[in-house]
């Protein structure tokens, strides 16, 4: 004797069909009641699409539905919405075979969803040089405290798939995902609407590391070590790159 | 878009916009400066075998209170167990045993959210194991919980449709004090079982026999807030407009003084 909704959610989440007798009358409940289950798969893998866009180009649609497949039964959804769903699609996918025949997959994953989580996060408005201009002029001084934005991401690859992923995004299907490793940081991040990233430098991944973890810019600064290489393109001191986290929309006062 | 007192008003499904931040969040903000909004959701589970996640409501009452919307509805369905979210509006056995696991889901949900909600029919694809037809199962639950009905006159076109019930018989059995908004939406025909099944899609024009159905159930019913559900194959916006001007005509016309 099946519980009704054990009947049912056993057909939805694994196809077995011998409880469905307990919720429906009539003769094969399964020939309609795939409705049910179809439609479960269906949301489940859109959510991940909408996710991964990178990851579902590079894929392809098959593979991807296969990933999918895979994935919504090892980690169905637990939050009674699929916004959010698929936050350890990337873990899951270190461990699958497609990952050692295609490892750059991994690290799209993380920036794809890195790029969400930073969409989706708080909305917060930035310090502007003006601001802090009136605000020193009227013997404020610097805000007590500064941090990066709470919708920051920086992302630690192990594949240079950064240009990748920014190519695919914008609508490029024949990208072609390195086939060899180098590790790297991403920063993710949003000032107004619209979600930034660029690469960061190895020095630079420690700092902002350091200041998302500390929220403090006086501490993160001692990570502060431009390389010294002539055609570096960032400035060398700490001033310039104060003026660039503040022209970035990278500074929240906190106070 | 127009004013407010023009008429128009939107309905969002409220786990689309639990994030914290961001444009889609912003943009449901600047829609709701400028008309009602009214939310539907679809994450609860009402009358699921466990009460409504605990989190989830929090989660949708700081939406409530960010927005403010006009009406809160939800779907007298299932969708989760062992805190495993199916993702499906899945239908309840009408029994004495799940009536109860549903009053104290809207119980759950009306107290979390401070207010009284309306609950939705399903659209019935096959026929559920039943002690009472669904019309007493909805009425029992707004007894017991203060809870309106949300009447959805698309999906109960396709319960008629594809297990054999009477809509008008099921229209004529709510009081019209009880319900609280109106749904009307297009439906489509199965790939597989054809027109012997009609699937609640949301992909089409509303069809003649809904608009019927809708007609019938205002002059049961008298004025209610009636919302066109469309969230896919969507048309150009004057198609879309058309079809409100039809619903808005038919809600004049309950207005109309009668001369005759």
């Amino acid at each position: 004797m099946h519980d009704p909704y054990r009947g049912l959610s056993d057909f939805v989440l694994n196809g077995q069909a011998n409880g469905l007798h307990q919720v429906f009358s009539g003769p094969q409940p399964e020939q309609i009641a795939i409705l049910y289950r179809n439609g479960y798969l269906r949301a489940c893998r859109e959510a991940l699409e909408a996710r991964f866009p990178a990851v579902a180009s590079a894929m392809g649609e098959v593979e991807f539905r296969t990933a999918c497949s895979a994935y919504v039964q090892a980690s169905p959804p637990r939050q009674r919405t699929l916004t959010g769903y698929g936050a350890d699609f990337p873990d899951w996918l270190s461990t699958e075979d497609i990952s050692r025949t295609n490892p750059g997959l991994v690290d799209l994953a993380r920036l794809d969803g890195a790029w969400l989580d930073c969409l989706f996060g708080l909305d917060e408005s930035p310090l502007t040089a003006l601001q802090l201009n009136r605000r020193i002029q009227s013997g404020g001084g610097l805000p007590v405290t500064l941090r990066l934005p709470r919708n920051a991401r920086v992302v630690a690859l192990s594949w240079p798939v950064f240009d990748v992923w920014l190519a695919i995004r914008q609508g490029e299907h024949n990208a072609v995902v390195p086939t060899r490793p180098e590790s790297g940081h991403v920063l993710l991040w949003r000032p107004d609407m619209t979600v930034l990233s660029r690469p960061l430098d190895a020095w630079e991944a420690r700092f902002y590391l350091y200041f998302q973890a500390t929220d403090s810019l006086e501490e993160a600064a001692e990570y502060f070590l431009p390389a010294a290489t002539n055609d570096h393109d960032l400035p060398i001191t700490l001033e310039h790159y104060f003026a660039r986290l503040i022209e970035s929309g990278l500074l929240i006062a906190g106070d | 878009m127009a004013s407010r007192s023009h008429g128009i008003w939107f309905e969002v499904h409220p786990e689309n916009y639990l994030m914290q931040g961001g444009p889609r969040r912003r943009g449901l903000r600047q829609i709701a400066a400028d008309r009602d909004i009214s939310f539907h959701g679809v994450g609860a589970s009402l009358g699921g075998p466990d009460l409504p996640d605990a989190d989830h409501l929090k989660a949708i009452r700081q939406l409530v209170d960010d927005i403010q919307p006009v009406r809160l509805s939800e779907h007298a369905v299932w969708s989760s167990i062992d805190q495993t979210y199916l993702a499906e509006l899945l239908p309840l056995p009408r029994t004495q045993s799940v009536l109860s696991n549903l009053v104290a889901g809207v119980d759950a949900y009306q107290s979390a959210m401070g207010r009284t909600i309306l609950i939705e029919n399903p659209t019935n694809y096959l026929t559920v194991h039943s002690d009472m037809d669904e019309a007493d199962f909805l009425l029992d639950v707004s007894n017991r919980t203060g809870c309106g009905l949300l009447l959805d006159i698309n999906n109960l076109y396709l319960s008629a449709h594809n297990i054999g019930i009477d809509p008008k018989a099921y229209i004529n059995a709510l009081p019209p004090e009880k319900v609280g908004e109106l749904h009307i939406a297009g439906f489509d025909a199965d790939p597989q079982f054809g027109s012997r099944l009609l699937i609640d899609s949301h992909a089409s024009a509303v069809a003649d026999p809904v608009w019927s159905l809708l007609d019938y159930a205002l002059a049961h019913l008298g004025a209610k807030p009636v919302l066109i559900e469309r969230d896919a194959n969507l048309p150009e916006f004057s198609v879309l407009e058309q079809e409100v001007l039809r619903a808005q005509r038919m809600l004049d016309r309950l207005r109309e003084p009668d001369y005759a």
